[in-house]
């Protein structure tokens, strides 16, 4: 009677997830670009909980740097191809987990092979890699729904950027749980249950010290409001003092006192917080339920808000497409009743065992309706579900005994991809009546905290002016300095076709340069078109703007200069406790984006390791 | 090839020849453990100690990277060690396999290293290396993680707040009462098949806690049903092993207790009472079913009645055949069997009382006190940890004494709450009233078979000279071992008083005298084979300052509100929940059942 392997390996992270977590984590395909320290860390991070397997990007060999700042690899793998020899170190971690690589450069790979990446969860970038390149994969990875993770680091600082469409959490695990008592607007069978109970001046002391804080609340509401019946409902704090007077009377009954403390929920009404009404408006719905049975076989690529499409493979699989069916269920669930299904729990109150246990029941009851009312809308709306047509076969798992050719261009995994037929995942529209009971109950259960999180596209973030930063940029620049140096990195590599402080020789040339182009980066901030300074090289353009640029009125003179040297100072060098640190960071969130569990961190987040700060910024 | 080119180019060689130089001691290698020692060993730390007392499980295995399937019940430390030289032969490492109060890691060899990291997973041990850190003014890193939040603190012994400058909360009590008759939730019947049931019938045999319960008259008919109760178990325990010992045991504690219970009419006047088991039926159900354990996947439902009666008799069984055939039992959340018999004792329980039933998941989540724990925060919070050192290193701790509560550049950081991966808190000066940090250090060695008490206490107040001699106590934990009124002990030598053979800690204090206050002192011993007291190392200024006015209490200051921390546990910590007598005098003498640690 051993619980299986599984349970008593993951038995500690089981308890942050669940089951149904885990299995997503375990259905998950995580493609990682180079590896680096700080993208070997990551991954290490996601092969020991289990993730189901990962693919690494990378042309690059083993290199004494590698050595110095990769606990991974060893003197003994120097010259190697480094995605082998990473790839076999990590898998060696957990033998759960199928890792893959593709000896090859990112830059010539996502050009060629688009479509590559339509089997991946999650894509994870790290190192240094030109902005065309992020650009590149920004373009296959956003119109798939595929969660981009860019981190760029120099020296002691780095930055995480997610990118992400449309990520939704259904189980955002909040620190304080939900408490759904409806109070305020209280349905027919609590009322009726609140009946039940004989007036309070009829009872026993030993009875009333019986009587669960609710029906204290709803019966003192009810007759406090026929006698005020021309006081404003909202807010009233006199409903205290009704409250309190009649607790007064009751004293040293440990139920009076918790009404007490409990009497604003009797007031306050049960609203549809922000972040599901985020979720009912979002765009992807109106598509959902414009989506009727006459156009069952229609199509709809086009459509551009389609979140993970891709369904068995896809970060936060446990849910898209059934997700947004259960969401335009409960869309209509709110058009109508005017209110979230009803949670179903109740928290531990004073109250014999019998009384609770029926108070319980009410409340089960009304969400058991409710979640039954939600099942039939659910079943009647068609939605887009997505055909799973990744080929399975085109995986190729590493095989240690194989030997890898030397050319980059014939990696292993490539014939196999190229060979295998590549259907595009197509959208088609199924009516959703698959989705069973369970299902809509457990979603019903978590309708007050569903998120649906969106960041802009890369493309976005390089080509848009950022208004909101202007001021900040000329006030206090604060961490934002240190996003921009890590821009200007990439103009200057799409200057020099070198990454700075490569060559320690070149050190005052390079200072000067990257300061410029940090200069025109902020100058793109401001006024938009960032994209162009790292796709087109303009030769010399860094030396063209010179002083003259930061005279632009519009352009703040931005004072950068301390993080313009430390990136100088620190060269393409990685430090091992960065990389270890940033490792968790991005293991951490990847796994929040993949298990469509709690809240990930969205945007830019950068962290300072000099001064140990950190700041999300918003792109 | 110099395999430390990246560090020593960030770095910078000043302060990676620092790292190379700097001995640093790290207690603990499990979850934190792993994920540091890989960091400190890439940096190029020259030298690391590390000590764990624990083996390798295989829960461990899906965040302590450095062990694998085949290092399972080998020592964390020597494995660590081994693993993480396969990656850096240029570094010593030193691997303890013992625990880190054993008498050998005394005060001395703590000072002999200029850094320590905490990553431990129990309270007591992560004090202890507290007290040991500003007992010999060595800086420490202590860190700790629960689920997606963790922590990494700089503790600079003097300069900022110490481990024990805030209360830790105490593990969750019940009285017992509430355990052994009148439960009211799942977890007060999950604390009566764990402490009080599994230990009554498995564990040894143990009569202080009858007796301390007759102690207590407020209810001297219930103590006495419980006693007879009790009585009645351990008669019942002679037979254990023996066929029909499980359905016996059943029967006893699921309708005869019950039944017993239900005669007390006093106790069910404001509660519903419990209703007996059907036991024959229920056995007779039981005898029917397959082993519904077989099926993992029901682990997170829950399971009906009769399964519950055969998961309870057939878990029962086993251990009383384990106990017949290898002595006492104690309750470990990964044995299964104790697991299954805690998890259905309980939930039978639950069934009498009705109270909600839960799942096995859930139980063993309670009954095991189990935190969640993930590789990825352990990645983060040693990551920190390792460039809280370099700024320890760098002394930018320091600097910052004089305006450490506005700017402080080195901080506190709790990880991952929505949308803020790392926040920041400020690091504060020591709390005044910290049993630790507020008091002086001096070591000083002895030989404890010839050395009175006496003897010592005049060479203390020689070297201390704001002691007022006739006015100090002298305390050994809470024992009193002198003061004016109390001079017995003075001509007893201190093997004679029973002074511990290590880590003794001897608190004197000085009456307030001439309004003024002295500042405690806390005299290490270390043992010597020397005659005579000899005080080591430098001998430590105490602060005096003008007493308050005698007037009346002053109100407690504010600064300590401050103090919105929140306690993190730790990797794989697991504290026990003790059941305590219902206590308004705070006399808890009944301690029931039994703690782990």
């Amino acid at each position: 009677m051993a619980p299986d392997h599984k349970t008593q390996k993951y038995d500690r992270q089981l308890r942050l997830w669940h089951a149904h977590g885990q299995a997503a984590l375990e259905k998950a395909h995580v493609c990682l670009v180079n590896g680096t320290a700080t993208g070997t860390e990551a991954l290490k991070n996601l092969v020991l909980p289990g993730v189901g397997a990962f693919t690494v990007i990378d042309a690059a060999k083993v290199s004494p740097d590698d050595v110095g700042n990769n606990f991974f690899v060893t003197r003994a793998h120097l010259g190697q191809p480094r995605a082998k020899v990473v790839t076999a170190l990590l898998q060696e971690l957990n033998d759960d987990v199928l890792g893959h690589y593709i000896d090859d450069d990112i830059t010539p790979f996502v050009a060629a092979h688009p479509r590559y990446f339509d089997r991946f969860s999650l894509v994870l970038v790290t190192g240094h890699v030109p902005a065309a390149a992020l650009l590149a994969l920004d373009r296959v990875c956003w119109p798939r729904g595929i969660p981009l993770l860019v981190v760029k680091t120099c020296g002691f600082v780095s930055t995480l950027r997610v990118v992400t469409r449309a990520h939704h959490v259904v189980e955002s695990h909040p620190d304080t749980p939900v408490r759904d008592l409806r109070l305020a607007d209280p349905f027919p069978e609590l009322v009726a249950f609140v009946d039940t109970f004989k007036p309070f001046d009829d009872m026993t002391s030993a009875e009333l010290t019986h009587v669960p804080y609710p029906v204290i609340l709803l019966r003192l509401w009810r007759e406090w409001r026929a006698n005020h019946q021309d006081t404003p409902a909202r807010g009233v704090p006199q409903s205290d003092t009704a409250v309190a007077s009649a607790a007064a009377s009751a004293a040293d009954m440990e139920n009076w006192d918790e009404a007490l403390k409990q009497a604003f929920l009797a007031y306050t009404p049960t609203s549809v917080p922000r972040n599901v009404q985020d979720v009912l408006e979002h765009a992807i719905l109106d598509v959902v339920a414009n989506a009727d049975a006459a156009d069952e076989h229609a199509p709809v690529t086009n459509n551009s808000v389609v979140a993970n499409p891709v369904a068995n493979v896809t970060a936060g699989c446990a849910w898209p497409p059934t997700f947004w069916a259960l969401c335009a269920g409960l869309k209509s669930f709110v058009a109508e009743h005017g209110r979230l299904p009803v949670r179903g729990s109740v928290p531990d109150m004073k109250a014999d065992t019998a009384t609770y246990v029926s108070l319980q029941r009410v409340y089960r009851d009304k969400a058991a309706a409710d979640a039954a009312d939600l099942h039939a809308r659910v079943r009647a709306i068609a939605v887009p579900v997505v055909t799973t047509s990744t080929p399975t076969t085109s995986s190729v798992s590493l095989s240690r005994s194989s030997s890898v050719g030397p050319s980059p261009a014939t990696s292993p995994g490539m014939a196999a991809v190229d060979a295998a037929p590549t259907t595009a995942p197509a959208l088609q529209i199924e009516a959703a009546t698959n989705i069973d009971l369970a299902t809509v109950t457990e979603f019903a259960r978590h309708a007050a905290t569903l998120h649906v999180l969106s960041t802009p596209s890369l493309h976005d973030e390089y080509a848009r002016a950022h208004p909101e930063w202007t001021r900040a940029l000329s006030d206090d620049p604060g961490m934002l300095s240190i996003y921009v140096v890590l821009r200007a990195r990439e103009v200057f590599y799409a200057r020099q076709r070198r990454w700075p402080g490569a060559h320690a020789a070149d050190s005052d040339v390079d200072t000067a340069r990257l300061r410029s182009a940090a200069r025109d980066v902020v100058k793109a901030l401001v006024m938009g078109g960032g994209n162009a300074l790292v796709i087109e090289a303009a030769e010399g353009g860094a030396d063209a703007h010179g002083e003259a640029g930061i005279a632009t009125p519009v352009a703040p003179a931005v004072d950068v200069d301390d993080w313009v040297q430390e990136c100088v100072r620190a060269g393409p060098a990685e430090l091992a406790a960065v990389a270890g640190y940033m490792g968790g960071v991005i293991a951490q969130e990847a796994i929040k984006l993949i298990t469509a569990q709690y809240v990930p961190m969205m945007n830019t987040y950068v962290y300072d390791g000099i001064h140990s700060k950190s700041e999300v910024l918003k792109a | 090839m110099d395999r430390h080119a990246p560090s020593r180019a960030l770095l910078g060689t000043q302060l990676f020849a620092q790292v190379e130089n700097t001995r640093v001691l790290m207690v603990g290698a499990g979850g934190i453990g792993c994920e540091l020692l890989k960091n400190l060993a890439m940096l190029g730390f020259g030298h690391i100690e590390l000590v764990d007392l624990d083996t390798i499980d295989v829960t461990n295995l899906n965040r302590q990277f450095l062990f694998q399937r085949q290092h399972v019940s080998q020592s964390k430390a020597h494995v660590a060690r081994e693993s993480a030289l396969r990656f850096n032969r240029n570094i010593t490492i030193i691997s303890h396999h013992g625990n880190i109060k054993d008498p050998q890691f005394d005060l001395a060899w703590f000072k002999s290293f200029n850094l320590v990291f905490n990553a431990l997973d129990n309270l007591d041990a992560r004090r202890h290396v507290n007290l040991m850190c500003v007992a010999g003014k060595v800086p420490l890193i202590d860190a700790g993680t629960a689920g997606y939040s963790g922590q990494s603190t700089i503790i600079q012994p003097g300069v900022t707040e110490c481990y024990d400058c805030h209360p830790k909360p105490t593990p969750k009590t019940f009285p017992v009462c509430t355990i052994r008759s009148t439960p009211s939730a799942p977890i007060h019947c999950i604390v009566w098949a764990k402490n009080f049931m599994f230990p009554q019938l498995f564990g040894e045999d143990e009569d202080e806690g009858d007796a301390n319960l007759v102690n207590d008259t407020t209810n001297a008919k219930q103590v006495q049903e419980l006693v007879r109760e009790a009585q009645a178990l351990r008669e019942l325990k002679r037979s254990a092993g023996l066929p029909g010992f499980a359905e016996r045991v059943f029967v006893k504690i699921y309708r005869h207790d019950i039944e017993r219970l239900l005669s007390m009419e006093g106790l069910w006047q404001m509660r519903q009472k419990p209703v007996p088991l059907d036991v024959e039926a229920l056995v007779a159900a039981a005898n029917e079913l397959r082993d519904p354990l077989a099926d993992e996947t029901a682990h997170c439902r829950v399971r009906t009645i009769e399964e519950t009666t055969k998961v309870f008799l057939q878990s029962t069984a086993a251990l009383a055949k384990r106990y017949a055939a290898s002595g006492p039992q104690s309750f470990d959340k990964d044995d299964d069997a104790a697991m299954a018999f805690v998890s259905a004792a309980a939930n039978l329980r639950c069934h009498v009382y009705h109270i909600a039933l839960k799942s096995f998941f859930e139980i063993k989540s309670m009954a095991g006190n189990i935190v969640p724990i993930v590789a990825t925060t352990n990645g983060v919070v040693a990551g920190l940890m390792v460039l809280h050192a370099l700024q320890v290193l760098e002394g930018r701790v320091l600097e910052t004494t004089t305006d450490l509560l506005t700017a402080p550049p080195a901080a506190q950081h709790l990880v991952s709450r929505p949308n803020q991966v790392l926040a920041r808190d400020k690091l504060f000066p020591p709390v005044s009233s910290c049993a630790v940090c507020a008091r002086a250090y001096v070591q000083v060695a002895v030989d404890t078979a010839s050395t009175t008490l006496g003897d010592l206490l005049e060479a203390i107040v020689d070297a201390f000279s704001v002691l007022p001699v006739d006015n100090v106590t002298v305390l050994e934990g809470a024992r009193m071992l002198y003061d004016p009124d109390f001079d017995d002990n003075l001509g007893r030598t201190l093997a004679d008083l029973n002074v511990p053979s290590h880590h003794a800690f001897l608190l004197v204090d000085a009456y307030d005298q001439d309004d003024q206050l002295v500042q405690p002192l806390s005299v290490y011993i270390q043992k010597s084979g020397k005659k005579g007291v000899e005080i080591l190392g430098n001998v430590p200024q105490l602060w005096t300052k003008p007493a308050p006015p005698k007037v009346q209490d002053a109100p407690i200051a504010g600064g300590d509100e401050l103090d919105d921390e929140v306690v993190m546990a730790v990797d794989d910590d697991d504290e026990d929940i003790i059941m305590t007598e219902s206590s308004a005098a705070g006399n808890e003498t009944g301690h029931v059942g039994r703690t782990r640690r």
